[in-house]
């Protein structure tokens, strides 16, 4: 048997919901069965990454091994001393498995990337946002498996959303009452239902049926015109960008669904991107828990870095200082390619620009007119300039020009 | 609180019962009506030539199906569906053949239609299916149903264990995978084994069930629609049909559509394909042999299939533009030494009826393009077809086969003889 990836056939909604059924029946009835829920999760685990070659499933023990020696370690250090040094070297140290994933396609050489498996990202953030916070003191203790259940569950192993340590915590330990919990199953079901919508009604449509006509359409004016530049291209740049969207915002509220099942309530990943007003807008709307994963661990941090050691005086000058150093790590962190990189720096560009214009409305309010025709402008525009970013993002360009 | 749980959970409760009850329900949904055969038979859309329904029931009408590949969709007025609509032939083509369908396909296309049994088919063989690879492993996954596969594997126990043996192995070696149960099932095949009775209950009930209402359901609703172009082309003809009249009718026209390229080849075609590439292709075909190919095998498999149901097949070899011929460099060879090994196959076992239009002699104009028949190749297979679609019983006398399986050995299929 193959491994089955998460929420992707039937075959593993099957799965998912007999195996929740006890689950459910138990907080119904005002019970969390820890060892149950163990069993569930080694077993949607097989299923996951088991199945066939067991390499990824190998990777996944070594990996979670190896970050909870780090994250242990640290703990115990941190509970006497609080050394910057021995602070980052042990992030650096949490990230490497995660940098040679990355970096492998790059050196096509297999043998470096140690920790190969579907979701090393996404567990990779829980990781590392629990030693900073434990520097921080926000975190004081954690026990092992209850690092453990954070880390494997599994509605959100393989894309997130990426939830925070405290948080979980906070809905793990308690039972929610027979009201909250009815709350939840409806949320859920919603959820669930949205998502079979987005992702195998919509996302199917524009990614499965739209997608490939139009990506031949855009090949076959190759050598038509400078750089084989099409208004089929364009047509790519929107088809590609509901795809992206509704096949992600699909699978993210797959995560959310089945986490309320569970009694938890995983933050949403989605709140309607395409309405935002502006870039900075967009990105509190879309892959929310990235970006303010992002946001927290490092624009935070480097901002605070920068203004204590005042490396830099000009604020404007600091903030975009953050901006291109945020959309860098995110466009590496995406894969080394050169076209995930140029949308990284597309990216910061537009949040640089968006600042630039904010405080010039700022300056002349009286003069620049606000109404629903302006506000209905600047959607129109933020949608577009996402779409573009996204048409950067989605390859073609270099299958385009370079293949 | 029980109504609230049943406000959450009954719309999902209900929705997939019905879903189930679509699905699985032993409900035989009527959704094919005479329009819609009429229609199907020259939508050439790719869910009638991996469904079964719609030509199942076409069988049980007065349709004689043409089996092929590309070439069908070359609808000029000579196009055998544009004749028998002017004409009123008493049986009508049903085409079934896209771009890329090559024998292997097609055995599993008449392998599902089952009312096909004693009656007549066309068939059009194209010798650009023989190349040295056969077909395109991506093409077969593509055209290749799983209804129809289900079928096959139910029927395994039955027909001829080699020929079952040999499409099995076939359909894993070109990397189909419809399933686990399934994969399993069709490697018990490869090996000469039965199916196990849980392969056959889980293929049965499960699977075969749900694709089977998934074609009645789906197979035939919004298919392509080409009946206002066979109109079209009809309406170009003459009301009397006279050979001669009709041929040189169907070179005026070739004429007048050939005019950008001295390669008869039709304008549409050599705009939007060659034009701009055409020296790329002169002189590439010089080493192009159609002797030793895979696609023997295939289509031997093809030929149980006909045989299986006592099917009477009229095979079509069909003609390459002798002008594209010459410009790629093909040696005469090539083209009469496939025709001698296919027909070899074909006679040896009882399939005598072969319409041969590689080998005519005025060949002008018997493409519309650079190997699909068209305009006087399609006239001239017309001029056959008028007879053959008086009855569409198959003659019994003309369905005594007698297979052999050597055709299914990689030793017909390499070795560059063209006798046994």
């Amino acid at each position: 048997m193959n491994n089955i990836t998460p929420y992707s056939s039937p075959h593993y909604f099957i799965y998912l919901l007999l195996l929740l059924l006890p689950i459910m029946i138990g907080l119904w009835f005002g019970k969390r069965f820890k060892f149950y829920d163990f069993i569930a999760t080694v077993v949607i685990l097989i299923i996951t990454f088991f199945g066939g070659n067991m390499s990824q499933g190998l990777s996944l023990i070594f990996y979670i091994l190896y970050e909870m020696l780090l994250v242990f370690v640290y703990l115990s250090y941190r509970r006497k001393k609080n050394n910057f040094w021995v602070f980052t070297s042990f992030v650096v140290l949490a990230i490497i498995p995660l940098v040679f994933v990355k970096l492998d396609p790059l050196l096509k050489n297999a043998t470096i990337s140690l920790f190969g498996f579907m979701g090393i990202s996404y567990l990779t953030f829980k990781a590392v946002e629990i030693i900073m916070e434990i520097r921080d003191g926000a975190i004081k203790d954690i026990k092992p498996y209850e690092f453990l259940r954070f880390l494997l569950f599994f509605p959100t192993i393989s894309s997130g959303p990426i939830d925070r340590f405290r948080r979980f915590q906070k809905d793990v330990v308690k039972v929610p009452t027979r009201d909250e919990y009815v709350e939840l199953l409806h949320s859920g079901v919603n959820k669930l239902m949205q998502g079979l919508l987005y992702k195998f009604i919509i996302g199917y449509f524009f990614g499965t049926l739209l997608l490939p006509k139009v990506q031949i359409l855009v090949m076959s004016y190759r050598d038509q015109a400078p750089l084989g530049i099409s208004w089929a291209l364009v047509a790519y740049m929107y088809v590609y960008s509901m795809y992206l969207f509704f096949d992600f915002a699909g699978y993210s509220l797959f995560a959310v669904s089945i986490s309320n099942f569970m009694g938890v309530k995983t933050p949403m990943n989605f709140r309607a991107p395409f309405k935002s007003h502006n870039i900075k807008d967009f990105w509190n709307r879309w892959h929310i828990t990235l970006s303010f994963w992002f946001r927290d661990f490092i624009y935070m941090r480097l901002m605070f870095t920068v203004i204590k050691h005042k490396w830099m005086k000009n604020r404007v000058t600091i903030a975009n200082f953050g901006y291109i150093t945020l959309f860098l790590i995110m466009g590496f962190w995406h894969g080394e390619t050169w076209y995930y990189i140029v949308y990284g720096i597309f990216h910061a560009c537009a949040m640089i620009t968006n600042d630039a214009w904010l405080r010039f409305k700022k300056k002349h309010r009286k003069k620049i007119p606000s109404n629903k025709f302006t506000e209905a402008f600047a959607i129109f525009l933020t949608f577009n300039v996402v779409c573009f970013s996204f048409l950067i993002f989605s390859g073609i360009l270099n299958t385009l020009w370079f293949s | 609180m029980k109504k609230k749980l049943w406000m959450i959970f009954g719309p999902v409760i209900v929705a997939i019962a019905a879903l189930l009850i679509l699905l699985w329900a032993p409900i035989n949904f009527k959704t094919v009506t005479p329009q819609k055969v009429r229609q199907a038979a020259t939508s050439l859309d790719i869910r009638v030539l991996k469904g079964e329904s719609v030509k199942n029931a076409a069988e049980k009408e007065n349709y004689i199906p043409i089996i092929g590949s590309s070439e069908l969709s070359r609808m000029d007025p000579f196009h055998p569906s544009s004749m028998a609509q002017k004409y009123h032939w008493k049986n009508k083509p049903f085409l079934q053949g896209n771009p890329g369908t090559a024998s292997l396909t097609q055995a599993m296309n008449v392998g599902g239609m089952t009312n096909l049994k004693g009656n007549k088919a066309v068939f059009i063989i194209s010798p650009q299916w023989f190349s040295k690879s056969g077909v395109a492993a991506n093409a077969f996954q593509y055209f290749l149903s799983p209804l129809q596969l289900t079928g096959f594997i139910l029927k395994s126990n039955t027909g001829d264990k080699a020929m079952n043996k040999y499409v099995a192995s076939r359909i894993l070696e070109l990397g189909v995978s419809k399933g686990q149960i399934e994969d399993d099932a069709l490697q018990r095949i490869s090996e000469g084994k039965q199916i196990t009775s849980f392969q056959r209950f889980y293929i049965k009930t499960f699977a075969r069930s749900s694709l089977k209402n998934q074609d009645d359901l789906f197979g035939s609703i919004s298919m392509k629609d080409h009946e206002q172009m066979i109109q079209k082309a009809s309406s170009q003809l003459p009301d009397d049909y006279n050979y001669k009249d009709l041929n040189k009718l169907a070179t005026k026209l070739a004429k007048h559509n050939s005019r950008d390229n001295d390669l008869q080849i039709g304008d549409s075609f050599y705009r939007k394909e060659l034009r701009k590439r055409i020296r790329t292709y002169r002189n590439t075909h010089r080493h192009v042999k159609y002797t030793s190919s895979p696609e023997y095998n295939d289509f031997q498999a093809l030929l149980y299939m006909f045989a299986q149901n006592k099917v009477e097949v009229m095979f079509v070899i069909q003609p390459i533009n002798p002008h594209w011929v010459k410009y790629t460099g093909m040696p005469k060879s090539s083209i009469i030494n496939f025709d001698k090994k296919i027909k070899y196959q074909l006679r040896s076992q009882g399939f005598n009826e072969i319409v041969d239009l590689s080998n005519v002699k005025n060949q002008n104009y018997i493409a519309e393009d650079t190997i699909h028949m068209g305009w006087r190749g399609w006239l001239m297979l017309d001029h056959h077809l008028k007879s053959y679609y008086q009855d569409k019983k198959a003659n019994p006398e003309n369905t005594q086969y007698h297979m052999d399986s050597y055709f299914l050995s990689n030793d017909w299929a390499q070795n560059k003889n063209v006798t046994k």
